[in-house]
């Protein structure tokens, strides 16, 4: 409903605003631009610049530890879904599973090798 | 070739200097406004333009080399830039293809594209729907949105409190919606009954 109201308010101020014969701006928005601007440049350029290098920076950090942590989470739960499968099986079971594993490691490791 | 002077107040606007920017400002956004109107006769977008300009002059302040070109000319290459980028992106949109109705009618549930506002027949009906609304409602949607005014300073001028501004304004808002939904189906039936 706000974002319904919201729409409409933006689209009759854009309609209302192409009756506008002057071909200048609105002393407002000229107020408000200039005020905004002057704001901006408050900011020192090192902080700008620092804002910049950290965000960039920053994302790319982001996405790493995000992949990180969703690489341990998977691998956690399939962890934890192999032990507490592991445990309720048989101990035969869990030696056969064992050797299986490290057999295909030594395959593994052994085609590396020969 | 730029004076010593003119020179050190071009160092101005790559120092930040707050009063030589506001006077740099006050000056090129006109300027730029009739710039980008020039390209597209839709105030809105104008606007959006200029605001992008100019803050990409802010972000950009410190690359501006004062002996390369005046301010001036700075600006203007970057609002030429913003302008191709405008370009490059209205070619990827579609086409409104005389079907500015359809949009019309949804009008509180998205933003009209600009190239609907662009066209001759929402202009002209912009002005119809205008001129039938009351007088008081006209005026507060042309202080708000043509003058750029606050409620305080709409309330002053039209004498009422800021309360009644903003229950004026809601009211202006739903019966101009009415109003250019009203112009718009009243155009499309003649044209259905000129096709006849």
């Amino acid at each position: 409903m706000k974002s319904n109201e919201s729409n409409l308010e933006k689209n009759v101020s854009r309609l209302v605003k192409l009756s506008d014969e002057s071909g200048t701006p609105s002393a407002g928005f000229v107020d408000t631009l200039i005020h905004s601007t002057l704001e901006k440049l408050k900011q020192p350029d090192a902080e700008i610049t620092l804002q910049r290098q950290g965000r960039f920076i920053g994302i790319n950090w982001d996405k790493v530890m995000g992949l990180a942590a969703v690489i341990t989470l998977v691998y956690g739960a399939g962890l934890e879904v192999l032990l507490s499968g592991l445990i309720r099986i048989s101990s035969f079971f869990t030696f056969t599973v064992l050797i299986a594993m490290i057999v295909n490691w030594l395959v593994y490791l052994g085609g590396f090798i020969l | 070739m730029a004076n010593a002077c003119d020179q050190h107040g071009w160092a101005g606007i790559s120092q930040g200097d707050p009063d030589i920017w506001r006077e740099f400002l006050s000056r090129q956004i006109p300027l730029l406004y009739g710039m980008f109107i020039k390209c597209w006769p839709n105030p809105s977008l104008a606007e959006e333009l200029i605001q992008k300009t100019v803050f990409n002059a802010v972000k950009g302040r410190s690359g501006y080399d004062p002996s390369r070109a005046s301010p001036e000319k700075w600006i203007v290459g970057i609002a030429r830039n913003n302008i191709r980028l405008e370009i490059r992106k209205r070619a990827s949109q579609p086409n409104v293809n005389g079907d500015v109705g359809t949009y019309i009618s949804a009008i509180d549930k998205e933003p009209l594209p600009h190239k609907v506002l662009e066209q001759k027949e929402t202009i002209s009906s912009v002005r119809t729907a205008l001129a039938r609304l009351a007088s008081s409602e006209r005026s507060v949607l042309k202080a708000k949105y043509m003058q750029g005014l606050s409620a305080r300073q709409i309330s002053r001028q039209m004498g009422i409190t800021e309360k009644a501004v903003h229950s004026l304004l809601y009211r202006a808002r739903i019966s101009f919606r009415e109003e250019i939904k009203r112009t718009f189906t009243t155009n499309d039936r003649g044209r259905d009954n000129e096709i006849q």
